[in-house]
């Protein structure tokens, strides 16, 4: 099971705080950081927020032979974007990801962003483990 | 002596014009799946699709997988298998026919 640890991401741009729990991972903003000043957060992060989340998703769920999809990896693609509303600070979300479909070192998922049962954010991702030729 | 044609082989010619119809979709399945400048028409049966030639990359190998996983209903399984497949039009067309023929 990956751990937090397993991002790279450091503070202010480490915004996944949860644990994986079945099929999704909690993510809190707070108001530390250079993000909130003026009480404005930027709304293209949401594909951060989307992005960081959905690696510890996968890693989660690759079975034990999928070392690939545990190794370090990047956000190499982002489809079908859509912001249902702004993000706000000390809001606490709910991500999940369905898996597409997997190709060497390619992962294309589906992922969304909720805060309870309200969808805030939905993208398509490519997610490159390792490097692409 | 007669000469043979392929119209005294109806099935060789349905094969073949079914083949060419294959390339054609494929074709426009590339140029849209994949949002090139190219027609569809410009890309040769055996022309290769990476590298040199078309110049497709890693990430549109995954894009053309999805692609004709949806299209034709045909998987490529792994990358050794997407390998030969996606070599050129012409081997992707020869490979989902062989897979839709059971």
């Amino acid at each position: 099971m990956p751990h937090l640890s397993d991002l790279p991401h450091r503070h202010p741009f480490r915004f996944v705080f949860g644990e994986v729990e079945e099929d999704r991972i909690e993510v809190l903003l707070t108001p530390a950081g250079p993000w909130a000043r003026g009480g404005a957060f930027p709304q293209f992060f949401a594909l951060e927020i989307l992005g960081q989340a959905t690696a510890l998703l996968m890693a989660s769920r690759a079975p034990a032979e999928a070392e690939a999809l545990r190794q370090p990896g990047y956000l190499a693609g982002v489809t079908d974007l859509v912001l249902h509303r702004q993000i706000g600070t000390e809001e606490r979300f709910q991500v999940r990801a369905e898996l597409e479909r997997a190709f060497g070192a390619l992962v294309k998922v589906r992922a969304s962003l909720s805060s309870g049962t309200t969808l805030v954010a939905e993208a398509q991702l490519l997610l490159a483990v390792g490097g692409i030729g | 002596m007669t000469e043979q044609t392929t119209l005294d082989n109806p099935s060789e010619s349905s094969s073949s014009s079914d083949l060419t119809a294959l390339k054609s979709q494929i074709k426009v399945l590339i140029v849209d799946r994949l949002k090139l400048e190219e027609t569809p028409e410009s890309i040769a049966d055996e022309e290769p699709l990476f590298g040199e030639g078309l110049g497709l990359d890693s990430i549109d190998a995954l894009e053309l997988v999805l692609g004709v996983e949806q299209e034709f209903g045909v998987k490529i399984e792994d990358e050794e298998m997407g390998a030969e497949a996606l070599a050129s039009v012409d081997s992707l067309a020869r490979f989902v026919a062989s897979k839709q023929a059971g």
